[in-house]
């Protein structure tokens, strides 16, 4: 709640264009969306200029922010679409791809509490560019198949699709992870 | 697979993700700063209150010096230019008061019926302008009618140049040229306005000259009061107050 408070403090302040302002809600909330854009995108270089335009993209449309809901959910979505904005043009090329081969561990349990975050992060990164926005806004940031089918400019039984098959190859790869007993070094 | 397993892998990504915040680059927010300089994000208006005392000191200092400034402008005085009319007024009363043409009618004898053919009533009698010109219209029409133009033109000399002057000499002139041995009989009152007339001005009244004007509009002539500036004349008011009489 302490930070919530900051933070729509800091809104005051980039509205009126104040770097201050701008430079504390960047130092706050960095982190944070750092993390979703590394799982949007296939590297951390990707996901770095992700971060940087998405928090331009907020500084320049502060000023249309109506304050209905929490400041930083509205952050947030606005670092999806910017870490999907290249999807919307390769949906149809993004669909081709398949990953068939990964289920014949699609049955088995994962424990999940005991792996590392950065092995299941760069395991995310691994998935085609399709298949891994689906997966990170179905399974993580709580969409829709409508939603999502409509951010993609896909359909919502491609959205269905191509979540099945992330899930199932995630699920594979972080069993092999975890019968390796190999946590921390994963490379895929 | 099993829905219920998937949701329930599904939670434990998003508590993994939850709490995990890597390690930011240093330099970002150095290349976002420089993006956000050539850009240029407009800001919204921020009310400035750093001068605002001296905006409000200002505003009063101002109001104030342009009503000083008002009211220390020199103000335009106009006087009334009404020294003739006022010089009429008691002339005027007179003539109103007490026709001369019963007088001359008394010392004209067999002209009478000339003088009365040509009756003078209240509603005719023109307004005189100035002394002068007040009793020579008596003298001069008693002249024009009873004697002969010699006896005219001294009487017409003789009160020409100053009402005091004219009363023995002229009578006196007419009695004897006409011989009529009975003296002029001008009302008092007559003879102390053309004694006391000459002697100065007479103090300007405003109920005087009202009294003037309003008694000449009431038979029925047209009298304009005007007002002008006295150093150039820039300024005049002129009130016809017949027009003004006819309209009431």
């Amino acid at each position: 709640m302490e930070q919530v408070y900051v933070i729509d403090d800091l809104l005051a302040g980039c509205k009126r264009g104040e770097r201050k302002a701008q430079e504390a809600l960047y130092r706050s909330l960095a982190a944070k969306m750092y993390q979703v854009c590394l799982r949007y995108t296939a590297n951390a270089t990707e996901a770095e200029d992700v971060l940087q335009n998405g928090f331009l993209k907020v500084f320049q449309a502060v000023v249309h922010f109506r304050e209905e809901g929490s400041f930083e959910g509205w952050i947030r979505r606005i670092m999806v679409n910017t870490a999907i904005e290249g999807y919307r043009k390769q949906a149809k090329k993004q669909q081709t791809i398949t990953i068939d081969e990964v289920f014949d561990h699609a049955l088995q349990t994962v424990d999940i509490a005991s792996l590392e975050v950065k092995d299941i992060l760069t395991l995310i990164q691994q998935l085609p560019d399709g298949y891994r926005a689906v997966f990170n806004m179905y399974a993580i940031e709580g969409y829709s198949h409508k939603e999502i089918a409509e951010a993609l400019q896909i359909s919502e039984g491609a959205s269905k699709s191509q979540l099945s098959r992330a899930r199932s190859w995630l699920k594979s790869k972080l069993v092999n992870l975890e019968r390796e007993g190999n946590y921390g070094s994963y490379t895929g | 697979m099993d829905p219920i397993q998937d949701k329930q892998f599904d939670k434990q990504l998003q508590a993994k993700f939850n709490t995990y915040e890597p390690e930011v680059p240093a330099h970002l927010w150095g290349n976002i700063a420089d993006k956000l300089n050539d850009h240029q994000v407009i800001p919204l208006k921020k009310k400035s209150t750093k001068f605002l005392w001296l905006k409000v000191a200002a505003a009063i200092s101002a109001v104030i010096g342009m009503s000083l400034f008002y009211r220390n402008q020199p103000r335009e005085i106009i006087y009334l230019r009404a020294a003739k009319t006022a010089e009429n007024m008691p002339r005027q009363a007179v003539e109103v008061k007490h026709p001369p043409m019963e007088t001359v009618q008394t010392l004209v004898g067999n002209q009478q019926e000339k003088v009365v053919g040509r009756p003078v009533t209240k509603a005719r009698v023109r307004p005189v302008r100035s002394t002068e010109q007040a009793y020579p219209i008596v003298v001069t029409t008693v002249m024009h009618n009873a004697i002969n133009d010699e006896v005219k033109q001294t009487a017409i000399v003789a009160v020409e140049q100053k009402p005091t002057m004219v009363t023995p000499d002229v009578q006196q002139m007419v009695r004897a040229e006409l011989g009529v041995a009975q003296e002029v009989n001008l009302p008092a009152h007559v003879k102390t306005e053309m004694q006391e007339a000459p002697k100065g001005k007479k103090p300007f009244g405003m109920g005087n000259l009202l009294n003037a004007v309003i008694s000449s509009v009431d038979q029925g002539e047209e009298r304009i009061i005007s007002f002008t500036n006295d150093s150039e004349g820039t300024i005049k008011v002129a009130v016809n107050l017949k027009a003004l009489r006819t309209r009431l």
